[in-house]
């Protein structure tokens, strides 16, 4: 089992093509109307095999968190080769960078990040993992993969 | 440059309930689970070697973009591909997932079988045919493989 679609729920799905195709710079993968159901448009970054759903609606998700806890773990998360550059850039296009307390690239432990929103907002994160980010993802996995053969032979 | 997604947010009512459905029915592994100062729990899971990881997330929606949990997801849903959905159809029903139809279903892009996690999230899982999964333009497969 791999995941290859996520949904991404937007209140109008032509405003959103262009702020995800236009502005981040993604690739439209799909798009076609069958009769009686909803326009399926789909769009992923470059070479990335998970597509995005962009499903036509309206949401709002109660964390029940502060301005202090930022995207508060609600969020869609990309590395970055660059996230202060990325920052610039995505700035000088109109993106909203203000999620929460946060309005810049903030340095963790693990890398640079910066948190910013779509028209609708949607909550996004861009990580620009340092030496000790990778090395605790990859432990994580090595981690999940020993757990997971541990179970196999029990 | 963005390069590539690592996290999708799933919203849940109760972190142990969703932990125990996606490891335990689903068969994910648990990747990342710890509880900052003052901050919400970080929970992950993904199915075994995929790169990006289901952030589970504790909230609830006060707007609720999504059909309700036995109806179609009208696009709202997270798709998995599969190599054999009858059998995991089997395998999940057995686990005590209900899915919304009687039978893995046949659709023009493929076998499909529909169902919701504990909080009411669609599911699906995806057989699809020749080609498999929908796949990126050519042009940008030939270039991600010269990278590679």
């Amino acid at each position: 089992m791999k995941v290859t679609h996520a949904p991404l729920v937007v209140s109008d799905q032509e405003r959103a093509l262009e702020f995800f195709t236009g502005t981040l710079g993604f690739e439209k993968r799909a798009d076609y109307k069958q009769p009686g159901r909803p326009r399926w448009l789909t769009v992923a970054p470059k070479g990335q095999e998970l597509e995005f759903i962009l499903v036509e609606g309206k949401s709002k998700v109660d964390l029940g968190l502060g301005p202090e806890a930022g995207t508060g773990g609600y969020q869609i998360a990309f590395t970055t080769t660059d996230c202060r550059k990325d920052f610039e850039t995505l700035r000088a296009k109109g993106v909203d960078f203000k999620v929460g307390n946060y309005t810049k690239p903030v340095k963790q432990a693990w890398g640079i990040s910066a948190s910013f929103k779509d028209p609708d907002g949607n909550q996004f994160v861009l990580i620009q993992p340092n030496l000790i980010g990778k090395a605790y993802t990859a432990a994580n996995r090595r981690k999940a993969r020993r757990r997971a053969a541990k179970g196999k032979r029990a | 440059m963005i390069e590539k997604t690592t996290h999708v947010p799933i919203v849940v009512s109760d972190h142990e309930r969703a932990l125990k459905f996606y490891t335990g029915v689903l068969g994910f592994q648990k990747r990342q689970d710890y509880q900052p100062k003052g901050r919400p729990r970080w929970l992950t899971v993904a199915p075994e070697d995929q790169e990006v990881e289901f952030i589970l997330v504790k909230g609830k929606y006060t707007v609720d973009p999504r059909p309700p949990a036995e109806a179609p997801s009208e696009g709202n849903h997270i798709v998995f591909a599969t190599a054999d959905c009858r059998k995991d159809f089997e395998t999940l029903t057995a686990r005590g997932v209900k899915f919304k139809d009687p039978a893995p279903v046949e659709a023009p892009f493929g076998l499909a079988a529909y169902f919701a996690d504990p909080d009411g999230n669609h599911l699906t899982l995806l057989e699809a045919r020749a080609p498999a999964a929908p796949a990126a333009p050519a042009a940008t497969q030939a270039k991600a493989k010269r990278k590679a």
